[in-house]
């Protein structure tokens, strides 16, 4: 599959650094959907499906880790990998984050949106190898 | 026998018993007397008779020496006369009367009852008994010419017990009477000797059966006589020393309570609350703000013997309180803070145990709680954890565009002219975000450390409103605001810090933007007034509840309406503000509605 059927959802309340995120994948060849919030973005994951979520933590209306839980509910996005980004070191427990909330990474900001795009690619390719028996 | 005593008085006593045993020595006398008078009279009778008898025995031998035998009846009626004989009689030698007081009984013979007899010299006593008489007979033989033996008797009966009683009598006037007076007399000076020792034995038998001598009240006794000025000096020392000893009580009471008292009175003071359990857990003493803090009621003292654990009321699933209850820990001091309550009435408690070490090397005798509440300290530092919270994400937000927007902009020569532009205006914007944003933290710094100062110089304050409504517009046109601004035409001269009253005023604009929704309206007016500048912002945003309105610029605080707090803010922007306008010597004033919106009255005094 190529990236360019790769759809990725952000999710993040600062416009100006979603847009440089967006712009940066884009330029990656992915699909880009920005959402301003929680609630915007679980519109948007119903009535489309995405094949990753980039996420800020802190968030008006609901939070990162809100989103991801109510993210799991769904059949559809029970795998789906998930990169967080935050600002605030506290919550970089990633094992924790992992095994509750399946987050495939974390990001704390200023971050390199190389890196970010990256970590989306690796992720993604990750999602997409057969499970191993 | 003592407490009937007590009822019949002392003098009268001495004196009942003194004339008592006086009149019973006064009857034995008088007894002996009328014995002794009767023994006296038989003596000298006796006497007398002997003498007489002799006397008689010499006037009758010279009778006899007569040979004058006639004579002998008229010498008897003579003697037995002269004399009051009970009987005078001649005995002849053949032992019968030749003579006799009694005629009746000339010839007959001389006989004597059994008695006893008794001899003196020559003369010969008989005592016997006749009837109900005593008699004494005495015979004496008389010297007549040999012939014959004559002999001379003469009786006389011993006086009667009533002629006894008789001649007693006739003394006693004189015997009994003088006696009888001297013992009254007697009796009356030791009445009045002993009447003073009256008061005094009535006082003394109260001091034997009083409990306590402090119940005894001795009193002065009005009375003459050393005795009773002995007592009365005893008695006013005994009171005053009493009195001092009760003083001295009193002074040492007094000194102990008021010691209590402010021992007392210093725990009382405390705002944390002090108790004091004993070794059941049993509260035996509790301070003021220890009842005010758990006792169900309000009586003072409500706490006393509850026991301590289940006063606290500590939820019992609560692992926190455990330690101060463990009894394997009791022997040791303990700390732990606990919540009580819930909501509003949540307290966060800081409770410490200490055992008592006992002084006399008993077993451990008890615990001494102290109980702080540090609600107040926990809600300060979890509004203080909320804004570093803030505080990094206000930080790094910027900061991450930065990066973010430079990096982009470092590879890509993928990148059209304009794009580049843009990302390098972000670039700047987001730099001047953060640089705004440090600038705010060094000054909550320096008002945290109270050392925020004033740089007031001229300022050209039309400059100053202009350059103001710039920095905000771009704010307010992002959110379709309608931002009005009315200002006077002239401005006075004054003197103020440009740069602090700009950053306090551009925070009561940027708030009134942030926290008025999309297609509301903000009004910036400046009016100059004789108290100085008034500067007015009003906006049609999510306003203050009365509740908070109070706090609104309390370092830190931020609003719990879920409206605003969906905003990011450091709850520093009023604090900083309304510092700044004090500073100046002015007052920031608030109105509000809440869901309505909010104005901010800011006057400036000019200088």
């Amino acid at each position: 599959m190529s990236s360019a059927d790769r759809h990725i959802l952000i999710v993040e309340d600062n416009s100006a650094l979603a847009s440089v995120v967006r712009f940066n994948l884009q330029r990656a060849g992915f699909q880009v959907t920005v959402a301003r919030n929680g609630r915007v973005a679980w519109e948007a994951v119903q009535e489309q499906t995405f094949d990753l979520i980039v996420t800020d933590q802190q968030m008006p209306e609901m939070t990162g880790c809100e989103f991801c839980e109510k993210l799991r509910a769904l059949d559809e996005y029970r795998d789906t990998p998930v990169i967080m980004l935050t600002a605030k070191s506290m919550e970089l427990d990633l094992p924790r984050l992992k095994a509750e909330l399946g987050i495939a990474a974390t990001f704390l900001k200023p971050f390199s949106p190389k890196e970010i795009v990256k970590s989306v690619e690796d992720h993604l390719e990750a999602a997409s190898e057969p499970v191993s028996p | 026998m003592l407490a009937r005593s007590v009822n019949i008085e002392l003098p009268r006593r001495v004196a009942v018993f003194y004339l008592l045993y006086s009149l019973v020595a006064i009857i034995w006398l008088a007894a002996s007397a009328v014995f002794a008078t009767k023994s006296i009279v038989v003596r000298n009778t006796e006497d007398e008779l002997l003498s007489f008898l002799r006397h008689a025995a010499m006037v009758t031998t010279i009778e006899l020496a007569n040979h004058d035998d006639a004579r002998l009846q008229p010498l008897v009626e003579r003697f037995s006369h002269e004399h009051s004989l009970l009987y005078c009689a001649f005995v002849s030698g053949d032992n019968s009367y030749v003579a006799h007081s009694q005629t009746g009984h000339l010839g007959q013979t001389h006989r004597v009852d059994s008695g006893i007899t008794t001899r003196h010299e020559d003369i010969e006593a008989v005592r016997y008994a006749s009837g109900s008489l005593r008699i004494r007979e005495y015979s004496s033989p008389i010297q007549a010419n040999q012939e014959s033996a004559v002999r001379l008797i003469v009786a006389k009966a011993e006086p009667t017990v009533g002629e006894t009683l008789q001649l007693a009598a006739r003394h006693a006037v004189v015997v009994l009477c003088v006696p009888l007076l001297l013992v009254g007399l007697g009796g009356f000076t030791v009445h009045r000797l002993v009447s003073p020792m009256a008061a005094i034995d009535a006082q003394l038998c109260q001091a034997a059966m009083a409990s306590t001598l402090a119940d005894v009240e001795l009193s002065l006794i009005k009375a003459r006589g050393p005795n009773v000025l002995g007592w009365n000096r005893i008695v006013r020392e005994f009171q005053e020393e009493s009195s001092q000893r009760g003083l001295d009580q009193r002074i040492s009471d007094a000194v102990q309570s008021l010691r209590q008292g402010k021992s007392d009175d210093v725990l009382n003071s405390l705002t944390d609350g002090v108790a004091v359990s004993d070794q059941d857990g049993n509260v035996t003493f509790a301070n003021q703000a220890m009842e005010a803090m758990f006792a169900a009621d309000s009586k003072p003292g409500s706490l006393q013997g509850k026991d301590l654990e289940s006063c606290l009321a500590l939820d019992a699933e609560e692992e926190l309180g455990a330690s101060l209850f463990d009894p394997d820990h009791f022997a040791r001091h303990a700390v732990e803070e606990v919540v009580r309550g819930e909501g509003e009435a949540r307290q966060f408690l800081r409770i410490a145990r200490q055992p008592i070490r006992a002084v006399e090397g008993t077993s451990s005798s008890g615990h001494v709680w102290t109980v702080r509440d540090i609600t107040q300290q926990k809600l300060a530092n979890a509004m203080r954890d909320q804004f570093l919270d803030n505080a990094t994400h206000e930080l790094r937000t910027p900061l991450a565009n930065i990066k973010a927007y430079a990096e982009t902009l470092s590879i890509g020569d993928t990148l059209d002219v304009e794009t580049q532009k843009e990302f390098c205006n972000t670039i700047n914007v987001e730099a001047t975000r953060l640089a705004r944003f440090i600038d705010d933290l060094l000054s909550v710094s320096s008002m945290e450390a109270g050392s925020l100062t004033l740089n007031k110089q001229g300022v050209d304050l039309g400059r100053l409103f202009s350059e103001l409504v710039g920095k905000v517009k771009p704010q307010m046109a992002q959110k379709g605001l309608e931002f009005q601004t009315i200002f006077p035409a002239k401005y006075p001269q004054t003197k103020l810090d440009k740069d602090k009253v700009t950053v306090a005023l551009v925070n009561l604009l940027g708030n009134a933007a942030k926290y008025t929704p999309d297609g509301g309206r903000v009004r910036f007016e400046v009016k100059i007034t004789d108290r100085g500048i008034r500067i007015e912002v009003e906006d049609t945003g999510v306003g203050i509840s009365e509740e908070e309105l109070p706090r609104i610029c309390e370092k830190f605080f931020r609003s719990s309406n879920p409206l605003v707090q969906e905003i990011t803010g450091t709850g520093l922007g009023l604090s900083m503000a309304h510092e700044v306008i004090k500073l100046h010597g002015g007052d920031l004033t608030i109105r509000s509605k809440l869901g309505e919106g909010t104005t901010f009255i800011a006057m400036l005094p000019l200088e």
